[in-house]
């Protein structure tokens, strides 16, 4: 048992590890989204109230969000140094998850071996690394404890005060954590399908934590909801960015980052628990894979934080299958082989996981804000006017409130915000000057910020509309452009 | 006799408990004005007498519902405030006395729940052509149950609802229907005698309406549309001025699957919540009259909840305050909505201006022509779309009129409705116009024949309020 724990925080030292060497080789954080989080962050410091109107963010707006993530920061930075609150501790808190992963496949196969299989393969995800690396994300929070809740759902008995206390904390959180709500109450019908009956002690946990999550929700989306009723629910997400959640899905690329081995694993595990051993914590585990995918379906997800979630799913249920090879591998002759199979499985982890996670995290880490960039942003901080409104890419916007301080005129914060993505994108790659300067006009923009990320993004060279009589460059560095609108 | 005594100062707590929730609602609102605007549609109608309304669409046939405003006329200032509180309290111990007739054996938390509702709330706390049926509704019903001779009271009635509302009026005879044939059968005489009585004045009103007026089929979209629409409706917390609350929706469901064995005995409640589910999907109205079962089930489903066996005491004790907290907040959200709903301060000192104007037409969103015509000006577009002269081509000029940049094709629109002052503030600002000099705000800022004679932008602020005068050319 004890061997176990020191193999379990040996894995969590190496997860922990990978992602801090990557962490640490850029003084930024990756995402624009991060940004956000930082900025609110900071707010609440400085204040200790969180920021409702915003005044910087589409030039002014209003700001839907619980902010107990950015509370949850505020405090932890009373007491631990910054490098620690906003790089370290979002690494620390998604590498934990593989002990919450390695309790829940314990609790599932009661086999060690495997339970620590499945926690080494949740911590090598590479679509979850990609999306999860050196980023200051509410997921950081949620999804250790969404898991820790599906742990304390499956012992109920032992963790109640626990599960109450999550029903509390998750809906606060993220609007995310209403996918245990649903694949909770599909949970349920599949069970009865089967005609196996739900515990009542999880029945009564199960209605409790949705009632629980619908009035949390309404109250703090209550706006939103009166405002656009059940489309709330969409987030106010422009169409066109919810149709391009699907497009471009690669189905080997998906096979590459959600992992070849959890992939083939998982699916092996979810047909033992299903069909075989009629597990009840597997029926729970595939309904939290069937809500991922209705979430997926009905775009209120997006891809990249369905795969994530599905990674690690994944990965839990891969124990099942696993736990079976053991088992079936200890019937045979090869038994006595065991030790080089488990060093087998360890490479063929390695070569399928982590070597692709090592590649998507070099990658995030070289698409992170750049030096040059961060440079354009501060000159903006100190050399225009604090009213000025900055356009930038709609996936900069956060960049311009939060290192420039300066009004966007649009971010990816898109609840109860003024639907300007078409505008926006067009904004980049129309040649025509009359329309730029009626956007310009209609939004006041005094300053356009021009990177080469927007550039690659758009595939574009240059702004066509820009010429000497309207803008001027007021600076330029490798990376980014600045203009300044005259006319 | 104590509990007499008891069951005595349970039903006045109640009672003052409705007076309160009623009456501290409007009270917030701090200007004294009334909440949304179909009360001034109904207090200018209680001081103009005659069929024809002149300041509507330009002059158009009054097809109001005529009870109300002929009640209002007695004295609009004081009946405006206090007719809403006193028709809930009314109703609600019509409601009472109800429950008692069905002996329902929760009747002291269906009363709660039934203060708490949203959809109550947004009822009596308002003027609305709707409180009349309402009370009419309950009060024929409670009538229908008296054994000695009241119960003839029931048949005038039935008679002079369509005057007040034929939507409220239609459901209430089915639910009459359903009453006499499952519960009181022993009285479908009298609804032999309702039925013709109600379709005779119900299509008395309608032959007076036809007559007077034309129907035009709107051919544009307003509101809500779509099953989200639908939606927004029915639940409160999603926007429905009349909406169920969703949590006392969830423990009525509970209610009902837990009353299933009593089907048979309460085949009329559950005719009744059936029919009105159905009916609620076309008619707000059918919510409301919905709203009165839901109290009745959801007390029923709290009941349920709390004297199940409980595996965990800790989990019951929160899925009920959960439940508690739901309903709640529900009613609060909507109390919150009322006291924060138009029209404000900055829009009644505008009011108070476009009233001593001379006369003329004024041109803003359908929105605010309740309020144009309160103040004694006529407008071009109101939300009353329903037997309107011209609507569809009034809303196709109204939309172009918005949008144009173009001073020709405005002018051509103004001369076509005589319209002399244009109405802009900056709620409607805010859903009609993205940019500041969108359409008509490019021509009200750099047209000279469009002069601004009001502007409340300095007290005011973000609530703004402008009017511009037509300029003759």
């Amino acid at each position: 048992m004890k061997k176990d724990y020191i193999i379990l925080f040996a894995i969590f030292i190496v997860v922990f590890q990978f992602r801090l060497l990557f962490a640490f080789q850029t003084p930024y954080l990756s995402a624009d989204d991060a940004y956000y989080n930082l900025r609110h962050t900071e707010h609440i410091m400085q204040t200790f109230s969180p920021i409702i109107f915003d005044q910087l963010s589409y030039g002014g707006r209003y700001i839907i969000d619980s902010h107990l993530f950015h509370y949850f920061l505020a405090f932890l930075k009373l007491i631990l140094p910054m490098s620690f609150v906003f790089k370290m501790l979002p690494e620390l808190l998604f590498a934990s998850l593989v002990f919450i992963i390695y309790g829940i496949a314990k609790r599932i196969t009661e086999n060690s071996t495997a339970a620590l299989f499945a926690a080494f393969i949740s911590g090598f995800i590479p679509i979850f690394i990609s999306n999860s690396l050196n980023n200051l994300s509410q997921y950081a929070l949620l999804f250790p404890l969404l898991f820790y809740q599906l742990y304390c759902m499956l012992n109920l008995k032992t963790h109640m005060g626990r599960f109450i206390l999550l029903a509390f904390i998750l809906p606060l959180l993220h609007p995310f954590s209403f996918i245990l709500s649903i694949a909770m109450v599909l949970y349920s019908i599949l069970l009865n399908l089967e005609g196996m009956k739900v515990v009542k002690m999880q029945r009564e946990s199960i209605l409790f934590y949705i009632l629980i999550g619908i009035l949390i929700n309404l109250i703090l989306y209550k706006r939103a909801f009166f405002s656009s009723g059940l489309l709330a629910v969409w987030q106010s997400i422009p169409t066109n960015l919810l149709v391009q959640y699907f497009t471009n899905i690669n189905v080997l690329a998906l096979v590459y980052n959600i992992g070849f081995i959890p992939l083939i694993l998982g699916i092996l595990g979810i047909l033992i628990g299903l069909f075989k051993e009629k597990q009840k914590p597997v029926y729970l585990l595939s309904a939290m894979i069937l809500g991922n995918f209705i979430l997926l379906f009905l775009k209120l997800i997006s891809i990249q934080v369905g795969m994530m979630f599905l990674g690690i799913l994944l990965a839990l249920i891969s124990a099942l299958s696993i736990e079976k090879l053991i088992s079936y591998l200890n019937m045979t002759k090869f038994v006595k082989y065991k030790q080089h199979l488990f060093f087998l499985g360890v490479i063929l982890i390695v070569l399928t996981m982590v070597i692709p996670s090592y590649f998507n995290a070099k990658n995030i880490i070289d698409n992170s804000i750049s030096f040059q960039e961060v440079e354009a942003l501060n000159w903006i901080k100190d050399n225009t006017h604090e009213n000025s409104t900055v356009l930038a890419s709609i996936e900069e916007g956060n960049y311009i409130t939060s290192i420039a301080k300066r009004k966007n005129v649009a971010d990816k914060q898109f609840m109860l915000a003024p639907n300007r993505y078409s505008e926006m994108q067009e904004m980049f790659i129309t040649e025509s000057q009359v329309k730029a300067l009626q956007f310009i006009d209609k939004y006041g923009v005094d300053f356009i910020y021009l990177s080469e990320r927007t550039k690659k993004e758009r595939s574009i060279e240059h702004l066509k509309y820009v010429d000497k009589k309207c803008f001027h460059m007021v600076f330029k560095n490798e990376k980014t452009t600045i203009y300044k609108v005259l006319c | 006799m104590k509990k007499q005594q008891y069951t005595k100062y349970y039903v006045s707590a109640l009672i003052i408990a409705c007076i309160l929730v009623l009456s501290i609602v409007p009270l917030l609102r701090l200007d004294n004005s009334f909440s949304g605007t179909e009360a001034y549609l109904h207090l200018r109608m209680a001081e103009n007498e005659g069929m024809f309304d002149e300041l509507s669409y330009g002059g158009r046939f009054a097809l109001y519902s005529l009870g109300l405003p002929s009640i209002l006329s007695l004295n609009p200032d004081l009946l405006g405030y206090v007719l809403p509180l006193v028709l809930g309290v009314l109703s609600f111990l019509l409601f009472l006395g109800l429950l008692k007739e069905f002996n329902i054996e929760t009747k002291s938390l269906a009363a709660i729940i039934l203060i708490l509702s949203p959809s109550f709330l947004g009822l009596f706390t308002t003027l609305n052509k709707l409180i009349i049926p309402i009370f009419l509704t309950l009060f024929g019903f409670y009538l229908i149950f008296r054994k000695s001779r009241l119960h003839l009271l029931a048949i005038p009635v039935f008679a002079i609802m369509p005057f007040f509302n034929i939507v409220i009026s239609l459901m209430s005879l089915f639910l009459a229907f359903l009453l006499v044939n499952f519960k009181l059968k022993n009285k479908r005489w009298l609804f032999y005698i309702l039925l013709p009585i109600t379709i005779i004045t119900t299509s008395l009103f309608l032959g007076y309406i036809f007559k007077n007026t034309t129907f035009e089929r709107l051919m544009f979209e307003i509101g809500k549309s779509g099953i989200n629409g639908k939606l927004q409706d029915i639940f409160s917390e999603m926007g429905g001025r009349y909406g169920l609350s969703i949590f006392a929706s969830i423990l009525a469901i509970f209610g009902m699957i837990n009353n299933w064995k009593n089907k048979y005995k309460e085949l009329f409640i559950f005719f009744s919540v059936f029919s009105l589910i159905i009916l609620m999907m076309f008619r707000i109205e059918a919510i409301i009259l919905l709203n009165f079962f839901i109290a009745v089930f959801a007390a029923k489903g709290f009941k349920a909840f709390l004297n199940a066996r409980w595996e965990s005491k800790n989990l019951r004790f929160f899925i009920l305050l959960t439940f508690i907290c739901g309903i709640v907040f529900a009613s609060m959200a909507q109390g919150s909505r009322i006291v924060n709903s138009l029209p404000n301060e900055a829009i009644n000192d505008a009011l108070k201006f476009l009233d001593n104007l001379p006369d003329g037409t004024v041109f803003s969103h359908y929105s605010r022509g309740f309020w144009i015509s309160y103040a004694g000006k006529s407008n071009v577009m109101d939300d009353n779309f329903m037997f309107a002269p011209n609507v569809n081509e009034r809303w196709k000029d109204s939309q172009e009129l918005f949008y144009t940049r173009d001073w020709k094709i405005a002018k051509g629109i103004i001369d076509k409705y005589n319209i002399k002052y244009v109405w802009i503030d900056n709620y409607l600002q805010e859903e009609i116009w993205e940019g500041d000099d969108e359409g008509l705000l490019f021509l009200l800022e750099y047209s000279n024949s469009l002069k601004k004679i009001y502007d409340n932008k300095d007290v005011y602020i973000e609530q703004a309020v402008q009017i511009w005068k037509v300029q003759e050319e």
